[in-house]
């Protein structure tokens, strides 16, 4: 058994009117990932910081206490926001108070699997790696991804481990333009502008919630669907592809969807105001836009 | 004969030939004795005793008829009510201090009653005399009398096995229990079977006449849950040991105590990773009404303790619901069967150590078990190609292809009659079928075992729907599953197997399959009506689908390819011209099928066998 040097850890979850039940489940599973993590060098117990951006409280005292004492290889915090912070902005509030070595930045609501935080610590041994993302059970991510250094051109922040130094040196998500979607694919990419790597370990699993409708297709909220499409023309900017901003942006007109036309409006709105992120990666070393708009190669269609 | 419905004459194939048979083979102890013959009527095995097995023979009954025709015989005959609760001790006088090397009770018990407390005292008699006991009763549960119940009908008469004398009737079960509560257990067995009973009247009745459908179907569901039912007495040899509890059966329904779905989880040890992403799944499920049986089969010692540990790393809850069970023998439906016996929960599913499910796989069922008890409940899977691959030398499984939608939404007998569209974790057995039905897989086949029981417990307990995708079936590309373990020639004979298996046994219909196979007749599945109608056509078409994907997998194949030069230069030599994706497109399904037979056949593929197997790609 090879001898690993301690690291902290913070989990760190943004909760927006989520199920409760379904927070503990991810916490028992949390709970023993924080138990067979301290031999791959986890100091114990692992911190659980909340940041809740629900419009009430959705924890109160008895429930933690309970939490507390059921979860002993957690220490959990709670704060509720008292706004809706979108996950960048909430991850980045959170962070304020982070003093552990690594920050796993996680859905509420995955569960992860008992050796999973190994693994991720494991893949961070690498000075070199910045960012170190798990493999989203039962549909995987289709990005794709070196099959031998993990190496990938982003990281989804369902569930992702981070240095905390390089977390603080990058200032945390660009949360003056992005609310909730995004925001980790241009995380992601500030790491690697940052000479950093970043990998995918599939051997780390968390399982996630998310279904398929009867049809066999994702059935995304109207609001997602906004977000995305707002979060897309936002990076497009920041990632100096104004090419791309004005395709998607003719496409979104011309679509007379209302979803796509708010989207298109609201970067407008911003462009106008002198709200947009000022741009970065002009060679386009870094940034991905592929032409079925994604923000990688993927291995196949989901 | 006396003409006394119970004067009955000695035969070798009735009740006292068998008596006589049992006591002769299971002699515990030789040498002079008495055999003590209980409820002895006419004492008619009276004279085969002494003279064959060389004992004195003592009989003992109340009936003046009968004591005064076995004594005219010269045998030992004693009056005795043996309902009374001195019988032990009138027993002992008249035994007078000789041993007793047997005892027989044949036909008696169901009119005196297990409460009398006989069967107490008979198991003291043989404790005290190192002595055994054939007891033989009439079966309740024979067809005759079991197909007319089931329509309403219980006719007593003045003797056979609705005596109206009768105060008590024994099935199996029931008398093992009465027998075990005396300390009586069954040692040997040669039971009385008659294929037409004395209830077998009116002799017009569909329920009891071997040339109907009803008949031939109420037999098979009977054999396969039951092996009595052509049995008219039970003759068994008992002996004395430790009295079991109650012979009553508990009313209450052990339900309660149950989980709701025992998941049965096969594992050779030797996938690990996907073992783990199993149980990753399993600790995200919304419900966790369940129970897991990991069923180690043939597992070595090294890899039993890494399952061991997969298990183990769990957290609490799920690891509390987690049983490892060791299966070191059988086939690939071995540990299913073992499973089965060990399962506690109302319903079992199977789910392979390599395969995912949706995190609402368990609550589908469950919901489904509301709308329709008892049914085998199906979900719908979508299917997904993986591979390994080891990033920063840790394994893990990478999925390399779309979910694609082979399987019927919903479920049609007739359809599957043909293919199967439903992955095994995608459909919950209830326990029934294997507790009262007698059913299991059948571990005489190497493949196709799941369709083969899929089908068999539809036919009986019909099937409900959930409609929603909730698993994922992994198929393996370059790595050995079940489908690339066993030869496409060894599925098509379990495949041939079950069509034979099925086309000798009566099938009852779900509501609603008369109009699938009238459209597959007529021609007009697939134009026209709804959804749950044309799955039949649905199925046809994922059929075809599937016999399309293997011809290109051979044709793209680079076996195939590589013997390209030797199959141009047949062609030259009349061989017939190259078969090309575009001509199967518009081939039937016969015709698809007979394809990949020709190709799998030929000399092209069978030559290149070795490179496939050296791959494990095809």
């Amino acid at each position: 058994m090879p001898e690993y040097a301690e690291q902290s850890v913070t989990v760190q979850c943004v909760l927006y009117n989520n199920d409760v039940g379904a927070i503990e489940r991810a916490l028992e599973s949390l709970n023993r990932c924080a138990e067979l993590a301290v031999p791959e060098g986890a100091v114990w117990p692992m911190q659980v910081a909340y940041g809740d951006a629900s419009p009430r409280p959705l924890l109160d005292t008895d429930v933690l206490e309970a939490w507390a004492e059921r979860f002993p290889s957690l220490r959990i915090r709670y704060e509720w926001f008292g706004r809706n912070t979108g996950s960048a902005l909430g991850h980045n509030l959170i962070a304020e108070h982070l003093d552990t070595d690594l920050v796993l930045i996680m859905n509420p609501d995955v569960v992860l699997a008992p050796r999973a935080l190994g693994f991720l610590i494991r893949s961070l041994d690498d000075p070199l790696v910045g960012m170190a993302e798990a493999k989203q059970l039962p549909i995987e991510h289709p990005k794709d991804y070196d099959p031998v250094t993990g190496e990938t051109m982003w990281a989804t922040t369902a569930c992702a481990l981070i240095p905390r130094d390089l977390f603080v040196e990058l200032g945390g998500f660009d949360s003056d333009t992005f609310f909730m979607y995004c925001d980790d694919v241009d995380f992601s990419w500030r790491v690697r502008l940052a000479g950093r790597l970043v990998v995918f370990q599939p051997a780390a699993t968390v399982f996630h919630d998310k279904r398929l409708g009867d049809d066999g297709q994702w059935q995304p909220t109207s609001a997602e669907q906004y977000y995305s499409a707002e979060a897309g023309l936002l990076l497009a900017h920041k990632w100096s592809r104004d090419d791309l901003v004005e395709k998607i942006a003719g496409y979104f007109r011309s679509s007379k969807d209302e979803t796509l036309l708010r989207a298109v409006a609201e970067y407008e709105r911003r462009r106008l105001a002198g709200l947009l992120a000022p741009q970065v990666d002009s060679d386009h070393v870094v940034g991905v836009f592929t032409p079925t708009n994604e923000y990688a190669k993927h291995r196949y269609l989901l | 004969m006396s003409g006394n419905p119970y004067d009955n004459a000695y035969a070798v194939d009735n009740v006292y030939g068998h008596t006589i048979a049992l006591l002769k083979e299971y002699r515990i102890s030789d040498g002079d004795g008495v055999h003590l013959d209980l409820a002895a009527g006419f004492g008619v095995i009276g004279e085969v005793v002494q003279s064959e097995l060389g004992r004195q023979y003592v009989g003992v009954d109340l009936d003046s008829e009968g004591l005064r025709s076995a004594r005219a015989r010269g045998l030992e005959m004693h009056a005795h009510d043996l309902t009374l609760p001195d019988t032990f001790s009138f027993i002992e006088k008249i035994l007078a201090g000789r041993r007793v090397r047997s005892i027989s009770i044949l036909d008696g018990l169901e009119h005196i009653g297990t409460a009398s407390g006989l069967l107490d005292v008979i198991a003291q008699l043989c404790r005290s005399n190192d002595a055994h006991v054939v007891v033989s009763v009439p079966n309740v549960t024979h067809q005759d009398v079991t197909h007319k119940l089931l329509l309403g009908e219980w006719d007593y008469t003045a003797s056979g096995l609705l005596d109206a004398t009768h105060i008590e009737f024994f099935s199996e079960k029931s008398l093992v229990a009465k027998l075990g509560a005396a300390g009586l257990h069954r040692v040997g067995m040669q039971n009385v079977e008659l294929s037409q009973s004395d209830q077998h009247f009116p002799s017009t009745h569909p329920a009891l006449q071997d040339g109907t459908t009803l008949n031939s179907f109420l037999r098979y569901v009977r054999e396969s849950a039951e092996s009595n039912g052509r049995v008219n007495q039970f003759v068994w040899s008992c002996v004395a040991g430790p009295a079991q509890a109650s012979h009553l059966v508990d009313s209450t329904d052990v339900q309660d105590d149950r989980p709701f779905l025992t998941i049965l989880t096969r594992t050779q040890g030797r996938r690990i990773a996907e073992l783990r992403e199993v149980f990753n799944c399993l600790a995200g499920q919304t419900s966790d009404d369940f129970e897991v049986l990991v069923l180690g089969h043939k597992v070595l010692t090294a890899e039993q303790i890494q399952v061991e540990q997969a298990i183990e790393d769990n957290p609490r809850w799920l690891r509390e619901r987690i049983r490892y069970v060791k299966v070191d023998h059988g086939g690939r439906a071995t540990p299913l069967n073992v499973g089965m016996k060990s399962a506690r929960g109302r319903y079992v599913v199977v789910l392979d150590d390599d395969d995912n499910v949706f995190a609402h796989w368990v609550e589908a069922f469950l919901t489904s078990e509301r709308r329709k008890p008892g049914a085998l409940l199906r979900a719908v899977a979508t299917m997904q190609s993986v591979d390994r691959v080891t990033v920063r030398q840790v394994p893990g499984i990478r999925a390399i292809g779309s979910p694609k939608f082979p399987y019927a939404p919903s479920f049609s007998f007739t359809s599957h009659l043909v293919s199967n569209s439903t992955p095994l974790m995608s459909i919950a057995f209830p326990r029934g079928i294997f507790d009262d039905l007698g059913m299991t897989f059948d571990e005489t086949m190497t493949t196709t075992e799941d369709w083969d029981l899929i089908l068999r417990s539809a036919a009986i307990v019909g099937v409900e729907d959930s409609k929603k995708i909730t698993a994922i079936y992994h198929w393996w590309e370059t790595e050995e599953s079940s489908r690339t373990e066993h030869e496409s020639r060894e599925w098509r004979l379990n495949h041939l197997a079950i069509d034979r298996k099925l086309d000798a046994l009566p099938i009852l219909l779900p509501i609603g399959e008369a109009r699938a196979v009238r459209d597959l007749v007529t021609g007009r599945a697939g134009n026209g009506g709804d959804e749950d109608h044309n799955s039949a056509f649905q199925t046809n078409t994922h059929l075809r689908i599937g016999l399309l994907r293997r011809i290109a997998t051979i044709l793209e194949s680079r076996s195939w390819r590589i013997q390209a030069p030797m199959r141009a230069l047949s062609q030259l030599f009349g061989g017939g011209p190259a078969l090309r994706m575009s001509d199967c497109v518009t081939y039937s399904t016969d015709e698809l099928a007979s394809t990949i037979q020709k190709l799998e056949a030929s000399r092209s593929w069978r030559t290149t066998s070795w490179m496939r197997r050296a791959r494990r790609v095809q």
